[in-house]
């Protein structure tokens, strides 16, 4: 499960530009690497969890033409952000998912503009923009439980063709 | 020889005589149906017409039937059939778009002095925040970093980073992208920097400098990068802001990069560009 989240968040990276280029997709665009930041840190531990938005955040960086290393920081503080949050709030329940999601990806956002303006990056911000944080927060939050459970069922499938194997083996 | 039977020949032989009498006595003549023959008529035609209606209504239904049993397996082919033809078409005319792409993007790679290499878009940032865009060409292809990209409309950007097989393109509507530009009517100098995904803006203009909107903008070839006189925009607004030194002046691209495919990378090294 840990690898295929690897794969499915690089596929996800890969077509996001894309997809977001197409006019009002951002505002609906789900943060998928903190979904499963947090989805990891319930079922893979601490470590896992780091060592994914560390990795996640790089490939990021890479592709874009940002700072080197900024998304790598981003993702960290992301992770930081749900650990912080996940002793106020359950992370298994549902409140808790969409709540602790949404404040994750809204930070998140918000600091990269902290960031590139401390950085001097010359960055023009509209309104849109920052109503596309909100909403794309949003959205996040919102579709997080599902992502959840759906990760949750192929986990268990996972498991259970490791098992049948190893009873075939 | 009864009776009976003479009597049975004697009639016959009337209705034959009666019969030749009818065709005899009407040779030669148009005629219409006579009054018996119109009350014959007026009474058996309905019947005929129910007669042929129900012949038809049957010969429809038992037709359709049979029609039926094939119909659907005919639909269904019909529709396979339909799919495959549009999914050619499809491919035709993305030929012929594709081919029209590539024409203009010759005829332009015809009028740059420098040599060129065709590459393909296959990537865009996945931050939405920065403009660029990954090519399918790298190191190995010739490329390095600062080279010139651009398409058949004009300039695109230039290249940031580059691998052995793929390179980073940083896209002039990006917000830390800078060209050195002049504006083709009143050769006034200046800076083209990214603004918002469609539009940039035209830096360090004078407030005395003449510039009017629908000016063209091309590019300087001062800032080593691209070479001179390569369509960058078109200005849109003129501004002059109180107290300030220079003029606030937007252009539109002449790119459309929301649809960027087919580059042209033009292979001319700058000497100052450092490998990485």
């Amino acid at each position: 499960m840990y690898i295929l989240a690897w794969f499915a968040c690089l596929f996800f990276l890969l077509s996001k530009g894309e997809m977001i280029s197409q006019g009002p997709a951002r505002f609906f665009a789900v943060d998928l690497v903190t979904i499963i930041i947090a989805y990891l840190l319930i079922y893979f531990g601490t470590a896992g969890a780091v060592i994914f938005a560390i990795g996640q955040g790089f490939l990021i960086d890479t592709f874009s033409s940002g700072l080197l290393g900024l998304f790598t920081l981003l993702y960290l503080i992301t992770f930081l952000t749900i650990k912080f949050g996940s002793f106020f709030f359950d992370l298994d329940s549902l409140r808790g998912q969409i709540f602790l999601i949404f404040i994750a990806v809204f930070l998140r956002e918000i600091l990269l503009i902290a960031f590139l303006k401390t950085f001097a990056m010359e960055i023009f911000i509209s309104l849109t923009d920052l109503l596309s944080f909100v909403t794309s927060a949003l959205f996040s939050g919102l579709v997080a439980p599902l992502l959840f459970f759906v990760f949750n069922q192929i986990s268990r499938l996972l498991i259970r063709k490791e098992k049948e194997l190893t009873y075939n083996g | 020889m009864n009776i009976k039977r003479i009597k049975t020949v004697w009639i016959g032989v009337i209705l034959f005589f009666f019969a030749l009498f009818l065709l005899s006595s009407n040779l030669g003549k148009k005629r219409s149906w006579n009054p018996a023959e119109q009350i014959i008529v007026e009474i058996v035609a309905p019947l005929q017409k129910i007669i042929q209606q129900t012949i038809h209504i049957t010969e429809g239904v038992w037709l359709k039937y049979f029609g039926l049993i094939n119909v659907r397996d005919e639909n269904r082919q019909l529709n396979e059939d339909i799919d495959a033809l549009r999914m050619e078409n499809n491919q035709y005319r993305e030929l012929i778009t594709t081919n029209r792409r590539l024409q203009k993007l010759f005829q332009f790679q015809e009028t740059i002095d420098y040599p060129v290499l065709a590459v393909q878009v296959i990537g865009r940032d996945p931050t939405g925040w920065f403009k660029s865009v990954i090519i399918d060409k790298g190191a190995k292809s010739g490329l390095k970093i600062n080279m010139a990209v651009v398409n058949a409309s004009g300039v695109v950007g230039r290249l940031v980073s580059v691998s052995p097989n793929y390179a980073k393109v940083l896209l002039i509507i990006d917000q830390n992208s800078a060209v050195d530009c002049i504006i083709q009517r009143s050769r006034e100098k200046s800076i083209v920097k990214g603004f918002t995904s469609k539009i940039c803006k035209l830096d360090y203009v004078v407030k005395t400098s003449d510039v009017v909107v629908g000016d063209k903008v091309i590019t300087s070839g001062m800032g080593r990068v691209f070479p001179k006189g390569l369509p960058v925009g078109e200005v849109i607004s003129v501004g002059s802001r109180p107290g300030e030194l220079f003029k606030d002046i937007k252009i539109r691209p002449m790119v459309d990069f929301s649809k960027l495919e087919e580059l042209l990378v033009i292979l001319k090294e700058d000497p100052l560009s450092t490998p990485r």
